[in-house]
C-alpha cells in the first residue's frame, strides 16, 4: 500500500492489512485494572487485531470488569500483584517473543518509566527508546508525528538525534517516507542565548550533511510556520522544504511535547495516540484524559510498530 | 458590572465599563507607523475603551490610516520619524503620568523593552519583564493565563517566582481570587532526572505560599489535568486546579509559546499577549494576530492598568495620576 495515509482510518486500515498478511498481535495489558484501557482492548480484540493477555492483580480486574460490565472472557490473565513484577514478566515474555507489545494500564506514567529504565528491567540499554504521538487534527491536511511527549528528559543533541531516527523509522511505518521534520522552537532564528535554536540549527546542518537520513529538516521553526505556509511567507521563511508541510514535529523539551498532546487530546479533539519505540518492545502510553478511542489508536499505532 | 473576567468579549466589556466610569485608559504607541496597530488601535478608540497617542512618522501613520479606513482625528499624534526616538517619547509620556500604558508599533521588541527598563524614567519594577499569553480556548470555562511564551528562555528558580507574582497580577485584574496557579509537570510526581520538577514543588510552591496572598498553587500539573481533569480525576490526585487553573506557568519559553500556538493553530483560540513587570502594562501586537487577539490585547492593557491604578500597586503612588 503506497497510498497516503491521511487519518486514522487509513491507518486502521494499514493495521487489517498487516494482520491479514502475518497474524493477529499478542498484547499484554501490564495493570489491566484501568478501564478506558481495557475497553480500548476488548475493541482491538473484537476487531480481530491483537490477542490480549492480562498481567496484573486479578482480583481487581474482575471488579473493574464487572462493575463496568467489560466482556474479558477468555482472555488470560497471570495474577501479579506487584507491578514492576508485572511489567518486568511482560518484557521477559516480548524479549522471547511470545508477546509483540505492551499496553500500559493503571500505572503511574512516571513510575511505570522509572521501572522500565531500571538495571532490572533494562528495557532500553542503549537508551535509544522514544515516544511518538500522532495527531490528526481538523485544520491540518495529514496526520503529524510528535516526540517525545512522556520518556525523554533533559534533550541534548544526541538524544534529539535519536528521536528524530526513531519518529522517522517509525513514520516509514505508516508509508510516511522522506519526512518532513521541523525542529520546533519559539522563534525561527538562531539566538545563542536560546539553546534550543542552537540544536535545531545543528541538526539542520547534520540534515544537509546526510549525517542525519532519510528526511528533509529544517529548525528552528516556530509551530505556525512549520504548519502553515502563510505564516511562513508572512515571516520571511520561502525557502524551506518543510515550513508548512511538516510531518514530523520534534519538540525542544519533553513539556512542551507532552502539552502539545494533552492540549491536541483535549480542547483540539484530535484523534491521537502514541507508542514507545526503540525499546525491547512497542510500549502504548496514554495520558488521563485520553478518550477509548485514542487509547484503541495507541494500539494500532504499536501493531504497525512491531517489526 | 462584570466582575469575573471569564472570556475575550468580557476583556473588551470590562475595559468599556472602566472608560464608562470615569477611568478610560489612554495608550501611548511606539513606533505607530504600524497598519496593523493603527487598525486595532482605532478599533478600541471607536469603540471607546481608550484614547490613544500615536508617537511615530506621521506622513505614513497618515497614509496607513487611509489605507485601513482608520479614523485617527481624535488621537494625538507626536510626529518622530526615529523609531528609537519615537520609544523613547512614548515610554516618557508614561512615566510623566500622561499615558497608562504603552504599546509597541514598528520596531524590535527588545529596542522597546530596553526604553521602558531606563532608569530615567523610573517605570522599572522589582520583579524581571515576562510575558504572559492569556488564552480564550473554545472549551474552556474561563480565561487561561499561560505563561511565559516571550520573554525569560530558561526560568530559574528565582525568575520563575517572579514570572508568578507577575502573572498574579493579570489573574486579579480580571477579578480571580483566588488565583489558582499551576506549575506545569509532565507526570504528576517530581522526576530527580528533571531538577525542575523537584525545585517546583520543593521550592516554589512554599515561597509562593508563604510571600504571596490569595493564591493557590501546586506544581507538576500536566496541561491537560489542568484544564480538562473531571470530578474523578480530582479525587485521584487531590487537587483544586483538576480542570481550574487560572495561570498556568510553563517551564521553558517554548513550552508555552508552542503549546498556545497549537490551541491557537487548531481550534482558532482567541490570544491576547501582555508584557508585565514594569509600572505599566505594555502590549505587543504581531500581524498573524486576528482582529480580536490585537483588540483584547489592548483592552488587558487597560484593566491592567486599572487595576494597578485602584490598587495602589506601585509604590511611588502611580495610582494618582495627572
Amino acid at each position: 500500500m503506497s497510498q497516503k495515509v491521511k487519518s486514522f482510518s487509513d491507518i486502521e486500515k494499514l493495521v487489517f492489512e498487516k494482520v491479514k498478511s502475518n497474524r493477529i498481535y499478542r498484547a499484554a495489558l501490564v495493570a489491566p485494572s484501568d478501564v478506558q484501557t481495557l475497553e480500548a482492548v476488548v475493541l482491538a480484540k473484537d476487531h480481530g487485531i491483537i490477542e490480549p493477555f492480562f498481567i496484573g492483580d486479578e482480583k481487581l480486574l474482575i471488579e473493574k470488569a464487572t462493575k463496568y460490565d467489560i466482556d474479558i472472557d477468555g482472555i488470560e490473565v497471570l495474577d501479579i500483584n506487584e507491578p514492576k513484577l508485572a511489567l518486568e514478566t511482560a518484557l521477559k515474555m516480548g524479549e522471547l517473543g511470545e508477546i509483540d507489545f505492551i499496553i500500559k494500564g493503571k500505572i503511574e506514567t512516571r513510575q511505570f518509566l522509572d521501572f522500565l529504565y531500571s538495571d532490572e528491567l533494562n528495557f532500553s540499554p542503549k537508551k535509544s527508546a522514544s515516544h511518538v504521538a500522532v495527531y490528526k487534527i481538523d485544520s491540518y491536511p495529514k496526520p503529524l508525528f510528535l516526540t517525545d511527549s512522556f520518556v525523554n528528559t533533559q534533550l541534548d543533541l544526541k538524544k534529539k538525534m535519536m528521536l528524530i531516527q526513531n519518529a522517522v523509522k517509525f513514520a516509514a511505518k505508516l508509508s510516511v517516507n522522506n519526512p518532513k521534520t521541523a525542529i520546533l522552537g519559539a522563534v525561527e532564528v538562531v539566538y545563542p542565548q536560546m539553546a534550543a535554536t542552537v540544536d535545531a540549527a545543528v541538526l539542520s546542518k547534520m540534515n544537509e550533511r546526510r549525517q542525519i537520513k532519510n528526511c528533509q529538516l529544517d529548525g528552528p521553526l516556530s509551530l505556525d510556520i512549520a504548519l502553515d505556509s502563510y505564516a511562513a511567507e508572512a515571516k520571511g521563511i520561502t525557502d524551506s522544504a518543510v515550513a508548512g508541510d511538516a510531518d514530523i514535529l520534534v519538540a525542544p523539551d519533553i513539556e512542551t511535547a507532552n502539552g502539545v498532546y494533552k492540549a491536541m487530546s483535549t480542547f483540539a479533539q484530535a484523534e491521537i495516540g502514541g507508542v514507545i519505540v526503540g525499546g525491547i518492545v512497542p510500549i502504548t502510553i496514554n495520558a488521563d484524559c485520553d478518550s477509548i478511542e485514542n487509547r484503541y489508536n495507541s494500539i494500532l499505532l504499536a501493531i504497525l510498530a512491531v517489526s | 458590572m462584570i466582575e469575573k473576567i471569564e472570556s475575550a468579549d468580557q476583556l473588551i466589556e470590562k475595559a468599556i465599563e472602566i472608560a464608562k466610569v470615569g477611568r478610560k485608559k489612554k495608550i501611548a504607541v511606539a513606533a505607530a507607523q504600524d497598519p496593523d496597530v493603527i487598525d486595532a488601535v482605532a478599533q478600541a478608540v471607536s469603540q471607546g475603551f481608550i484614547d490613544a497617542i500615536l508617537v511615530g512618522d506621521k506622513k505614513l501613520i497618515e497614509s496607513y490610516a487611509s489605507e485601513k479606513s482608520a479614523e485617527l482625528s481624535t488621537m494625538e499624534i507626536y510626529d518622530e520619524q526615529d523609531p528609537i526616538k519615537a520609544a523613547h517619547i512614548a515610554v516618557k509620556l508614561a512615566s510623566e503620568y500622561q499615558a497608562d500604558a504603552i504599546m509597541k508599533g514598528f520596531l524590535p521588541t527588545s529596542a522597546l523593552l530596553k526604553t521602558v527598563l531606563d532608569k530615567r524614567y523610573n517605570l522599572r519594577g522589582k520583579n524581571t519583564l515576562s510575558h504572559c499569553a492569556v488564552l480564550d480556548i473554545p472549551g474552556y470555562h474561563k480565561l487561561l493565563n499561560f505563561t511565559d511564551g516571550g520573554m525569560v528562555v530558561a526560568p530559574d528558580a528565582e525568575q520563575k517566582f517572579q514570572i508568578i507574582e507577575n502573572a498574579l497580577l493579570v489573574s486579579k485584574s480580571f477579578g480571580m481570587s483566588p488565583v489558582k496557579v499551576a506549575l506545569s509537570g509532565p507526570y504528576m510526581t517530581p522526576d530527580a532526572n528533571n531538577p525542575h520538577t523537584v525545585y517546583d514543588k520543593e521550592v516554589i510552591v512554599p515561597r509562593v505560599q508563604k510571600e504571596l496572598k490569595d493564591v493557590h498553587i501546586e506544581a507538576n500539573i500536566s496541561f491537560d489535568l489542568a484544564t480538562v481533569g473531571n470530578s474523578s480525576l480530582k479525587k485521584k490526585y487531590n487537587s483544586e486546579l483538576i480542570g481550574d487553573t487560572d495561570i498556568f506557568v510553563s517551564n521553558s519559553i517554548e513550552e508555552c509559546n508552542i503549546v498556545a500556538k497549537s490551541l491557537i493553530q487548531s481550534i482558532g483560540t482567541v490570544f491576547a499577549g501582555v508584557i508585565v513587570g514594569a509600572k505599566v502594562p505594555v502590549s505587543l501586537v504581531s500581524r498573524s494576530d486576528t482582529v480580536k487577539n490585537k483588540k483584547a490585547a489592548i483592552a488587558i492593557s487597560c484593566l491592567l492598568a486599572d487595576y494597578y491604578q485602584t490598587n495602589h500597586i506601585w509604590s511611588d503612588d502611580r495610582c494618582l495620576k495627572k
